[in-house]
């Protein structure tokens, strides 16, 4: 059904391929870059990622101003605040970040801090409550398969005196440039591939199915179906080919562009809620969830499920599977799917695997309603709704 | 018919069948507003539901429903026993807001024809604060429809169709009661 009024921004300029890390000293040019401050992490200044990102750009003719890794695994408003007195400090005029969704979040927090000259970026928590500001050039530059952080308006930054998180979604977030290179995620475990790429399919899944859906975001989240049922178990099988980390990288950035234009729903907020009270990684959490809520949503949803088997099967299926069918047969093959993953390289599939106990079942799904993904899942589901759905899961 | 009395290059603004309809609007939205506001009041001692959300609210926590820049608005305290409305000139800054962009898109909601939800899904509104704390606010403005419009509404507009713990005319009733012994005054 055609929407009523729907909205659509991706501000971001993609570059994907061979080289294109090459390629970054010359888009930072374009953007009117002299002195970019690189952030990023120890763990990927170990992998040697970070040194192939600023030998690729020193290479081509520039330099670096300054380059910051002491960014923790969940970004927060201490190390936001830090990133923004180094920026003034070293003179920068860019911000380049190398990483996973921690890192881009803590990224995007810095740019609202430099952007908007704030103290507090608690007081700009909200939805579409951000103005432009000075122009802070921005390029983000993914190390996992998975966030889709690269492309997305959302950024979660946990605040520590309050021991909560906060989420920050503005079109202003969303960075200027982004690059796809296999050699980031060349590297990736082939857990963290199966984790990362059932991520990607979930945010797919749910920006096809969500309330804010549009046939402009449907068409990314189509073409990021397609390609995860091409690439995933290519990629985690032989994390080598490079073709496969490719085809992930952009199936990601593609399905976070979509569910940037029409949300998550129900996965995501119990998904959400998981890794807040059992500190399960967001990854395990989507992979476990989302045959069980689309088990759940099947009686309303059918019609969509039906639609999203010749993404998720290819048409030969869905050809082939009868109509009234087609939308369980969509359930079956992302069962299938994390069934392969899992004799693959151990991806969980319930939740007792990660730790989680039914003694936690009630935080779980207090925090699961509350979560700002509920609010365009086009399914009710209130706190017993949510418990039925983690034994189910567990 | 508009553009045949007035013809079609008249500017919308000096427009005055437009600037009837939109202080019309905005009357409308400003009733509403009231209405909502009491309907949450004796729905916090009639319904287990609102009552339930709004206790797990923080004591002095302060809610805004503002439509559109230099429209009517509405905010909040959460008190002791329920909520308490304030004005907004004299209070610091709402913990959470919600902002419509347009009188027009606010009309929609206040009015029944979409839900908050459909309006999220639509861009209507701009949502300052915290989000989760938003959610129990929306949550309970939901609940507040499905006893201030009749179910030929409710139906269209909200998620879950759930059953009315009290008459919808009780609700109305208790409304009444409140105006005139000025329950919904501003306080603050």
């Amino acid at each position: 059904m055609f929407p009523d009024y729907y909205e659509f921004q991706h501000n971001t300029k993609i570059v994907s391929g061979r080289y294109s890390l090459e390629n970054l000293a010359a888009e930072l040019r374009q953007l009117g870059v002299k002195k970019p401050l690189l952030l990023s992490d120890e763990g990927l200044v170990a992998a040697g990622i970070v040194r192939q990102v600023t030998d690729a750009v020193e290479n081509n003719g520039m330099k670096w101003a300054a380059v910051y890794t002491d960014i923790p695994r969940d970004s927060s408003l201490d190390v936001v605040n830090k990133i923004a007195v180094f920026y003034h400090e070293k003179g920068c005029d860019a911000l380049v970040a190398v990483g996973g969704g921690s890192v881009i979040d803590t990224a995007k927090g810095a740019k609202m801090v430099l952007s908007l000259n704030v103290k507090d970026i608690r007081q700009l928590a909200g939805c579409e409550c951000i103005c432009r500001g000075r122009r802070i050039p921005f390029a983000a530059i993914p190390t996992t398969s998975g966030t889709g952080s690269e492309s997305t308006l959302v950024a979660v930054i946990r605040d520590e005196l309050r021991r909560q998180k906060l989420e920050y979604i503005s079109y202003e977030l969303q960075p200027d440039l982004a690059v796809l290179d296999p050699r980031t995620t060349i590297t990736l475990p082939p857990l963290i591939t199966a984790a990362t790429g059932i991520d990607a399919l979930c945010h797919a899944v749910e920006a096809f199915t969500c309330m804010q859906k549009n046939p402009v975001s449907d068409a990314y989240a189509a073409a990021a179906m397609n390609l995860i049922r091409e690439n995933l178990i290519k990629a985690v099988r032989n994390g080598s080919d490079d073709k496969a980390r490719l085809a992930m990288a952009n199936a990601s950035m593609l399905a976070g562009a979509a569910f940037s234009n029409s949300m998550v729903g129900l996965v995501h907020a119990i998904g959400h809620a998981l890794g807040s009270v059992c500190m399960v990684p967001h990854g395990h959490a989507m992979t476990i969830l989302l045959p069980y809520v689309m088990m759940y949503q099947y009686p309303k949803l059918n019609p969509l499920y039906a639609e999203m088997l010749v993404y998720l099967a290819g048409p030969d299926v869905y050809a082939a599977t009868p109509e009234e069918k087609r939308g369980k047969e969509a359930i079956r093959t992302i069962m299938i799917m994390k069934r392969r993953l899992h004799r693959i390289c151990y991806l969980p599939e319930k939740l007792r695997e990660v730790g989680v106990t039914r003694a936690d079942f009630d935080r779980i799904a207090q925090l699961a309603v509350d979560d700002g993904s509920m609010i365009v899942n086009p399914v009710s589901a209130d706190k017993q709704d949510v418990l039925k759905i983690l034994e189910k899961a567990y | 018919m508009r553009e045949l009395l007035l013809g079609k290059n008249r500017i919308l603004k000096h427009d005055p069948v437009y600037r009837l309809c939109r202080r019309g609007k905005i009357l409308v939205e400003s009733v509403i507003l009231y209405v909502l506001y009491a309907g949450i009041y004796q729905l916090y001692r009639l319904d287990t539901g609102v009552r339930e959300e709004i206790s797990g609210w923080r004591l002095g926590r302060v809610y805004g429903l503002k439509c559109s820049a230099g429209g009517p608005d509405l905010y909040f305290m959460k008190t002791g026993n329920g909520i308490c409305r304030i004005n907004p000139c004299s209070h610091r800054q709402a913990d959470v807001c919600f902002i419509f962009k347009s009188a027009d898109q606010a009309f929609q909601v206040v009015t029944g024809q979409i839900s908050v939800s459909d309006a999220y899904a639509r861009h209507a509104f701009a949502l300052s604060g915290d989000i989760g704390h938003a959610m129990s606010f929306a949550r309970v403005v939901d609940r507040a429809e499905l006893y201030l419009f009749p179910k030929i509404m409710t139906d269209r507009i909200l998620k879950k169709q759930e059953k009315r713990q009290v008459p919808m005319m009780y609700v109305y009733l208790r409304i009444l009661l409140g105006m005139f012994t000025g329950a919904y005054r501003t306080v603050l």
